[in-house]
């Protein structure tokens, strides 16, 4: 089995560009007893493929049906701030890559909102774009996830009940779909989805801890990244009265500072980890500017390339 | 009748032309202040320009910006600041670029002014962000981030991490940000060592890179310090400071 990595090359280029690397390692002793045989120690290691070269990126930011019906009475000057806020996530992610409705087909720029997943067919849907097996030679559909929803340590979406059947993608399908390629970046914005980095590390191809970009570089990784919360968090915007604004400030500011670009090259300024730094401890400087330390953020969890840039993989 | 059709269709077709180099010419890279995230085509990076002129379009021959308003004024003197201090090699001040970010009432929460050479990006009466166009790991300038790893087996300057944690502390202190030195709770160096390839062939084993992050309680971010380790002593390449 033969291939070739070349860090120069990076990001463009992956460790492994064969199926499987096969590592025969022997070891014989320099001396050895007189009249014996020289001692001899073979080890063989075998590598799976880490991930296939990604030469197109494509993202989708997907709602659950009831977070935004949990709010029936919600005020129309709150609906426009609802609007904003989900806009400002979804430009922000065309800056990591163009993104496309649930039927694969590339969204316009202008179009406003997530795609809303409604029925169990939407969620098939959404299992297709991200499915590794789908196409043989490049893996998924999509490559960045935000999603916004329902979410626990072993999954997204609704538990299985009768009504609810098919509404969900749990780690353990997602083990058996990520098997020909992995994702580049998943936010799941919903309760518990990075309890323990297993969720997250479904997605990413088995990253499931921080690394640096010069790690990336060395071993030839895919530059990923993956956000989630710890504990529970309040997606519902306007639910039993109640306005929560500070969980989508924090996403605000996230994502405003993560696709601050320089104006003469259009690259992207700030790392994952200076992105969620500046969410949870905005000092005043946020979309809200009475908010200097946001306590939603307290649950923010991240695995993968901390001092990476939502654009370093073309 | 032929010819004069055929006259006809040339004279349009060199009319159009002018005109849409007109338009090209008259349309420069102005900043836009905005607040909102600037969207950009997913594959524009494809082909990477294989020339190093590429470079000199965008940034050294960019013009200056004459006529700065008065809030870039204020930010250019905290940038001339926090430079006074630090002292980064290769610096250009000539300003070719700006943006001011707004919040919802209007307030200007950060301003970020691009040179031939860093762009920083200063909130309040600091700098928040500083960084080499050029020399960083990820550098910001076109041609630079298609070939910079290309020179890094030349980077063979070493640290150890106790030197590397106090210079970031005396950079902290020469900023006059004593009170938040005084909060740092924990250091996190990081320095990975690479084997870069040179164009003979020869892999150098080299550490690129040493970044230091100055940490307070609960694990807040209040430094990260990016330095290029050349051989002739390390550079600092990216500074991050969030109080």
């Amino acid at each position: 089995v033969s291939g070739a990595y070349n860090p120069n090359n990076w990001p463009n280029d992956g460790y492994y560009n064969v199926t499987e690397w096969e590592v025969r390692v022997t070891v014989t002793s320099s001396s050895s007893l007189e009249g014996q045989s020289p001692i001899v120690a073979t080890a063989t290691v075998a590598k799976p493929q880490h991930r296939p070269k990604w030469q197109y990126r494509s993202g989708i930011c997907v709602q659950q049906d009831p977070v935004k019906l949990l709010s029936p009475n919600i005020y129309a000057a709150n609906q426009v701030e609802w609007d904003n806020n989900v806009d400002l996530i979804f430009k922000a992610c065309w800056n990591g890559a163009p993104q496309v409705y649930l039927s694969g087909a590339t969204k316009d720029y202008s179009a406003q909102g997530f795609e809303t997943m409604f029925t169990r067919f939407d969620w098939t849907a959404l299992k297709t774009l991200v499915d590794g097996r789908t196409v043989p030679t490049s893996g998924n559909l999509v490559s960045d996830l935000h999603y916004l929803g329902h979410g626990g340590p072993n999954g997204i979406g609704f538990g299985i009940s009768n009504s609810t059947v098919g509404q969900q993608l749990t780690a353990t399908a997602l083990k058996k779909m990520m098997t020909n390629g992995f994702m580049f970046y998943v936010c799941l914005d919903g309760c518990m989805t990075s309890e323990s980095p297993g969720l997250l590390s479904m997605f990413l191809g088995g990253v499931d801890k921080q690394m640096t970009r010069s790690d990336c570089v060395g071993k030839g990784k895919t530059p990923c990244f993956g956000l989630g919360f710890k504990g529970k968090v309040n997606i519902a915007y306007f639910n039993q009265g109640t306005l929560f604004h500070r969980h989508f400030t924090l996403m605000a500011d996230y994502y405003s500072k993560l696709a601050e670009p320089n104006q003469i090259t259009g690259y992207l300024l700030n790392t994952f980890e200076d992105s969620v730094n500046f969410a949870k401890n905005p000092n005043g400087n946020g979309i809200d500017p009475t908010i200097t330390h946001n306590d939603d953020g307290a649950d923010m969890a991240y695995v993968g390339c901390t001092d990476c840039f939502f654009d370093d993989l073309p | 009748m032929k010819k004069w059709i055929a006259l006809f269709v040339i004279g349009g077709l060199a009319l159009l032309c002018f005109f849409e180099l007109r338009k090209k010419s008259a349309s420069p890279n102005v900043p836009q202040p905005s607040s909102a995230p600037t969207a950009r085509a997913g594959n524009e990076r494809d082909v990477a320009p294989t020339v190093p002129a590429a470079r000199t379009n965008k940034l050294t021959a960019a013009p200056a910006l004459p006529d700065l308003p008065e809030p870039v004024r204020a930010a250019q003197t905290v940038m001339f600041k926090y430079v006074g201090a630090v002292k980064p090699p290769r610096f250009d001040p000539t300003i070719i670029a700006f943006n001011m970010k707004t919040n919802k009432e209007g307030r200007i929460t950060s301003t970020t002014i691009t040179t031939r050479s860093h762009t920083a990006v200063t909130t309040g009466g600091f700098v928040s962000l500083f960084v080499s166009l050029l020399d960083s790991a990820a550098p910001l300038e076109e041609y630079e981030r298609a070939h910079s790893m290309e020179k890094w087996y030349q980077l063979t300057g070493t640290w150890t991490r106790d030197e590397a944690v106090a210079e970031t502390k005396l950079i902290l202190q020469r900023l006059g940000q004593t009170s938040v030195l005084s909060r740092v709770t924990s250091e996190v160096y990081e320095a990975t060592p690479l084997d870069m390839p040179a164009p003979d062939g020869q892999l150098a084993h080299v550490t690129p890179f040493i970044t230091v992050k100055l940490k307070g309680e609960d694990d807040r971010l209040f430094v990260t310090a990016q330095y290029r380790m050349e051989a002739s002593g390390p550079v600092l390449t990216r500074w991050t400071y969030w109080p």
